[in-house]
């Protein structure tokens, strides 16, 4: 840039300062004196030549340095707080999704579980009696996971489009057969002739199946079908790291 | 085209979120806001918390500035109104002097600040009055002129024009010139080291 047209420049400022610059002129001077310093610098200065000559006291001067820095500050401290605010908004909805889906499933393992001891107590409860007997030869495969730590409870057949979870949020103490750490899951002891004893994963589908009406349709679907999948296979217990997927 | 309208191509910038736009509006209107800030508080060091306090409410409100009264109209509402709410809060009074005229321009602090500035502060502002005159004195006469039409009788561009019988064009050259000699003066005492602190307090 020549110092032609800084000249040119500066005169087109001095002629804005004093409200003699046509209004086109003055949108670009206004946008060159927002970024340039040395030009905010003039700017300032022609102030204070006219309150010099004019003999008026000069007070507040460099006070804009203060006004920038505490405007920043105050936008820094209210866009941290507001920060805050939708990072905690963002903690909120990243806990509430699981929260709800968390919920629902407990509500059904509650009642999976709850109905596992309340169908334990065998003839007393004809619903028991009946849902056993309608399943007892039908389920190919269950897996009973046994998770000492959050007794996640799995009941699966041998095919994936027929497999059912339900997840017991509640906690218990871990069904450990032995002192030692479980390897994987406890499962139920064998029975005579090394078929697995699945009574409690029966009793657990069977309640599913027949309290399907609180329970999700797809969730419904995958017991009734772990259920009725294919009737003359055996039982087996297998553990959750084998359990197909 | 008026100092108001020129002041709203600033304020349509600083609305936009130009940083840069307002901080030239508050460099303009500075020494203003302080002077009538004076009239309510005696302490100038006091006085420029207030106008800075002004300048932020101002700022945070410019989004509703629609440009229906001038931007220093509206400014000097919101540090009067700056001012008396920090002496309510305090349980004060106004100082002594006239409050609410709407001319400020006519109002001499002067006085006052001599009563109450420091001796550095107003040594200082001594320094950039002298500087300015000795700048002025030294101007070949046209620009000399010039600048005093413009800052003392508050004359237009054309005024001055007809008043000095020259175009308008050479009329804005020569005050631009008186202008720059008298900046290049003051930038010189200001990176001296005078007037990078306060001029007052």
């Amino acid at each position: 840039m020549s110092i032609k047209d800084i000249e040119e420049r500066e005169s087109q400022l001095s002629a804005m300062y004093d409200g003699e610059l046509p209004q086109a002129e003055c949108e670009l001077v206004a946008r060159r004196l927002s970024r340039d310093e040395n030009l905010r610098r003039s700017w300032e200065n022609y102030a204070l030549i006219g309150a010099a000559m004019r003999s008026e006291q000069m007070a507040g001067h460099r006070l804009a340095p203060k006004v920038a820095a505490a405007i920043s500050r105050r936008e820094t401290a209210e866009s941290g707080a507001s920060g805050r605010s939708t990072r905690s908004s963002r903690a909120w909805s990243r806990w509430a999704v699981p929260l709800g889906s968390a919920g629902l499933a407990a509500s059904i393992a509650v009642i999976g579980v709850l109905g596992m001891f309340w169908l334990g107590g065998g003839a007393s409860n004809p619903v028991a009696n009946k849902t056993e007997t309608a399943t007892a030869s039908t389920v190919k495969e269950i897996v009973i996971p046994a998770v000492p730590q959050d007794r996640t409870i799995v009941v699966a057949s041998a095919s994936p489009a027929s497999r059912a979870r339900v997840a017991d949020v509640t906690r218990a103490k871990p069904a450990a057969s032995s002192n030692a750490e479980p390897e994987s899951y406890v499962t139920p002891p064998l029975r005579e002739g090394g078929v697995a004893s699945a009574a409690p994963a029966f009793e657990l589908a069977g309640y599913v199946g027949a309290h399907s009406a609180v329970s999700a349709p797809m969730m419904r679907h995958s017991a009734i079908s772990a259920v009725i999948a294919t009737p003359q296979q055996a039982v087996a217990v297998v553990p959750m790291s084998e359990a197909p997927r | 085209m008026s100092t108001e309208q020129s002041d709203l191509s600033l304020v349509q910038l600083a609305q936009r979120g130009d940083a840069g736009a307002f901080d030239a509006l508050v460099r303009r209107y500075q020494h203003k806001v302080v002077k009538l800030v004076l009239r309510y508080v005696r302490d100038p060091a006091e006085a420029e918390d207030i106008a800075q306090e002004a300048f932020i409410k101002a700022y945070r409100a410019l989004p509703r500035f629609r440009g229906d009264s001038a931007f220093y109209t509206w400014l000097y509402r919101i540090a009067i109104n700056t001012a008396k709410n920090v002496l309510a809060s305090r349980g004060r009074s106004p100082i002594r002097y006239e409050v609410d005229r709407a001319d400020d321009d006519d109002y001499d602090v002067v006085a006052n600040l001599k009563d109450t500035a420091t001796p550095e502060a107003l040594a200082l502002t001594e320094e950039i009055r002298s500087t300015v005159t000795a700048a002025i004195d030294a101007l070949p006469e046209d620009l000399r002129t010039a600048i005093q039409l413009r800052e003392l009788e508050g004359l237009s561009y054309e005024e001055i024009a007809a008043a000095m019988e020259c175009p308008v064009g050479t009329v804005r050259s020569r005050i631009f010139r008186a202008r720059e000699a008298i900046d290049a003066r003051l930038r010189d005492v200001f990176d001296g080291g005078l007037g990078r602190g306060e001029v007052i307090g």
